[in-house]
């Protein structure tokens, strides 16, 4: 047997695995230094009592620390999780590797080195300047803590939606939002992320057990390997031969684009979809809590709205006009003077039952009660999404449901024999 | 679980069977009813031209690919029949692709000890494995390099390196020869590969596109054409079916492409007009 190192301890190999590639290191440092080089030379030069330039140095170094520590926290979850590094996955689901044992790359979870790293960012903030102004706000060192949770459990909730924890991730985010809403009450909103980042992990945990994680997507990623990727990474299992089944379903058209082999993006039910608009309408409340101007709200939440509607207005009529052949057409229409078809419109109707929602809702919360739209614009804007998900018929089953004539994805039945 | 049956050699058998196995991508077919067993200790070489599906065959015995038909079996477990047993082949079969994936910001020892570690050998054994390794394949210096550092034929020997730490009995070897492997690396893996199947008991399998670097390693050869076995015997078997007693290549060229060497008098024919 040759003389061999000896085995380091676990608690040393995971600051190996888990620490951030050297050339980030290299460039926060860099800038770092570049920082506090201006702010010495500055304050050697100009400082005085009325000069604040030094001081938005120490203030945008600090936002710096906590940046990082952010993207640290973003990090830590991204570049370890199979889930996001596809050619890990492949090569991870050749190996007998199960939850509980260690992953090849680096643990996701969390691990006493990121402690250590993140006592050196708090350090790096704590500094105690006695040249720098004492109006200047300097941030808290939990603000570092604080940012690089954020960071992890922002990344965490995209991992367990990946990995099929979708409940657990919505809870997270929900919770997590709350964090941000209960700002002004630190105590409560520390409850609020500890609470956030056990869901997260908790997710992480359960995702695991899933691993290697919905059989229906590999299926998917086999077609997609075989049919789309020309040399495939994993073993040249594509030929010139297989040309045909390259064929995206757009071309194929409606109904044949149903036998495509080529994969479809996974279609969220719409209960799911609902979930999705709670989630965005709960992050919208609670960084309406923030300590912004009502005038702020009155302009953002005016705009988000408009888009969002005039969005999804379009949206919808131009998928449905675009189907419909003269004389039923918007041409057609025009020319024969019949503007509305009731039979052919319904939606059409259902488009303008999304547009009265927030129209409706803005009125009446304005007009008549003068509520603030710090808290009806999050409400407003998640019913919005709401009547559009609920309200049909849609693009897809109208195909299927529609009275009239549609011209849109019209069959293209010589693709559809190349293959078969 | 069914047991391992030891061989008068003094180690246990390891087999992979294939019954009956159909595999094809959309409407083109690539193995059809295809039967095979292979017994350890040997040294298997899957051979035939391009497209007749080597790499298909591997990929169908290494589970990365799930046949339409039949039961692909390795040490008498069915693959994909539970997660335990699945992870329990995982554990005495290594697959080792063409083009292989290596962490390419971990440094090659932190990338063996891990693999190690996935497959449960004790980290004692395994550091001293891995020092073993690099010594054999020439990268004592470059193991602590990060993989983005190292050449196409070094990355290739980590990853062979890779294979041989997780101490699985069964291998599945899709090109090992290529990918830029330099003499040495090739000589060193020829006789690791020799001795593996004849002092350690081990069933290798593996795909080769030039008949010339298997053809003193292998005991015996599956011959593929059309996406069945057209032929599975040793080198004189194949040249007892051939009726030609010269290379491997020859025997191949005679079995597979007999209209080889017509196709190259009908070209230089078209030349002479």
């Amino acid at each position: 047997m040759t003389n061999h190192k000896k085995v380091p301890p676990e608690w040393l190999g995971s600051f190996r695995l888990s620490c951030p590639p050297p050339i980030f290191v290299f460039i926060a440092c860099a800038l770092l230094a570049a920082l506090e080089l201006l702010w010495f030379g500055t304050t050697a030069l100009f400082h005085n009592d009325w000069f604040t330039l030094p001081d938005d140095i120490l203030l945008f170094r600090d936002g710096l620390l906590v940046c990082s520590a952010m993207l640290f926290g973003v990090y830590r979850v991204l570049w370890f999780h199979p889930l996001v590094y596809s050619d890990y996955l492949e090569w991870l689901k050749m190996t007998p590797w199960q939850k509980g044992v260690s992953l090849p790359l680096g643990p996701v979870k969390l691990c006493l080195w990121d402690a250590v790293i993140l006592g050196g960012l708090m350090l790096l903030l704590m500094d105690g300047r006695i040249i720098s102004l004492p109006s200047t706000p300097r941030l808290s060192p939990l603000a570092v803590v604080g940012s690089f949770l954020m960071g992890y459990i922002a990344s965490l909730v995209v991992v367990a939606w990946l990995s099929d924890q979708r409940i657990l991730a919505y809870i997270a985010s929900a919770l997590q939002a709350m964090t941000i809403g209960f700002a002004p009450w630190p105590i409560v909103s520390l409850c609020f992320l500890l609470a956030s980042l056990a869901v997260a992990m908790m997710a992480l945990s359960a995702g695991w057990e899933e691993f290697p994680w919905d059989d229906v997507r590999e299926a998917r990623k086999d077609w997609k390997r075989k049919f789309q990727s020309g040399s495939a990474k994993s073993g040249q299992l594509m030929t010139e031969n297989d040309a045909p089944d390259k064929i995206p379903a757009s071309e194929l058209g409606w109904p044949f684009s149903v036998c495509s082999p080529v994969a479809e993006p996974v279609r969220l039910g719409q209960f799911e979809r609902c979930q999705i608009a709670s989630l965005i309408g709960i992050w919208c409340l609670n960084i309406s809590q923030l300590n912004f101007h009502e005038r702020v709200f009155l302009g953002g939440y005016g705009m988000l709205l408009f888009y969002v509607t005039g969005g999804l207005l379009a949206t919808r009529l131009a998928s449905t006009f675009s189907q419909h052949a003269p004389p039923i057409s918007l041409a057609g229409r025009l020319a024969t003077r019949q503007f509305i078809i009731p039979r052919y419109d319904a939606p059409i109707f259902a488009s303008l039952g999304v547009l009265l929602v927030p129209c409706v809702m803005g009125m009446v919360s304005t007009w008549f009660f003068d509520w603030p739209l710090r808290w009806t614009g999050p409400v407003i804007l998640t019913c919005t999404l709401w009547a559009h998900i609920l309200i049909g018929p849609h693009a897809d089953s109208w195909k299927l449901t529609a009275p009239c004539r549609l011209t849109a994805g019209t069959p293209n039945k010589r693709a559809f024999d190349q293959l078969t | 679980m069914p047991a391992d049956h030891e061989q008068p050699g003094g180690f246990m058998s390891n087999t992979i069977e294939l019954k009956n196995v159909t595999q094809h991508y959309g409407v083109r077919p690539i193995l059809t009813g295809l039967n095979l067993s292979l017994q350890g200790p040997r040294i298997t070489a899957i051979v035939g031209p391009n497209g007749m599906g080597k790499t298909t065959l591997l990929s169908v015995i290494a589970g990365t690919l799930t046949p339409q038909h039949g039961d692909v079996q390795i040490n008498g477990m069915s693959r994909r029949q539970t997660p335990d047993i699945e992870r329990q082949i995982r554990k005495e079969a290594v697959f080792l692709p063409d083009r292989p994936w290596l962490p390419k910001q971990r440094t090659g020892r932190e990338f063996l000890l891990s693999v190690g570690a996935v497959y449960g050998i004790d980290a004692e054994r395994l550091f001293a494995h891995a020092d073993r390794l690099f010594r054999l394949f020439n990268l004592e210096k470059e193991g602590d390099w990060p993989v983005r550092s190292y050449s196409n034929g070094q990355q290739k020997k980590l990853a062979l390196a890779a294979a041989l730490i997780t101490e699985a009995k069964i291998l599945i070897l899709d090109e090992p020869f290529g990918g830029g492997l330099d003499p040495a690396g090739i000589l060193a893996l020829k006789h690791v590969l020799k001795r593996l199947g004849t002092e350690a008991g081990y069933l290798i399998a593996i795909s080769a596109p030039a008949p010339e670097t298997i053809e003193d390693l292998a005991d015996d050869f599956v011959v593929l054409k059309n996406g069945t076995v057209l032929a599975h015997e040793p080198l004189d078997g194949l040249r007892k079916l051939a009726g030609n007693e010269g290379s491997l290549s020859q025997i191949l060229g005679q079995l597979v492409n007999p209209e080889t060497l017509e196709n190259v008098d009908h070209y230089f024919a078209g030349v002479n007009q």
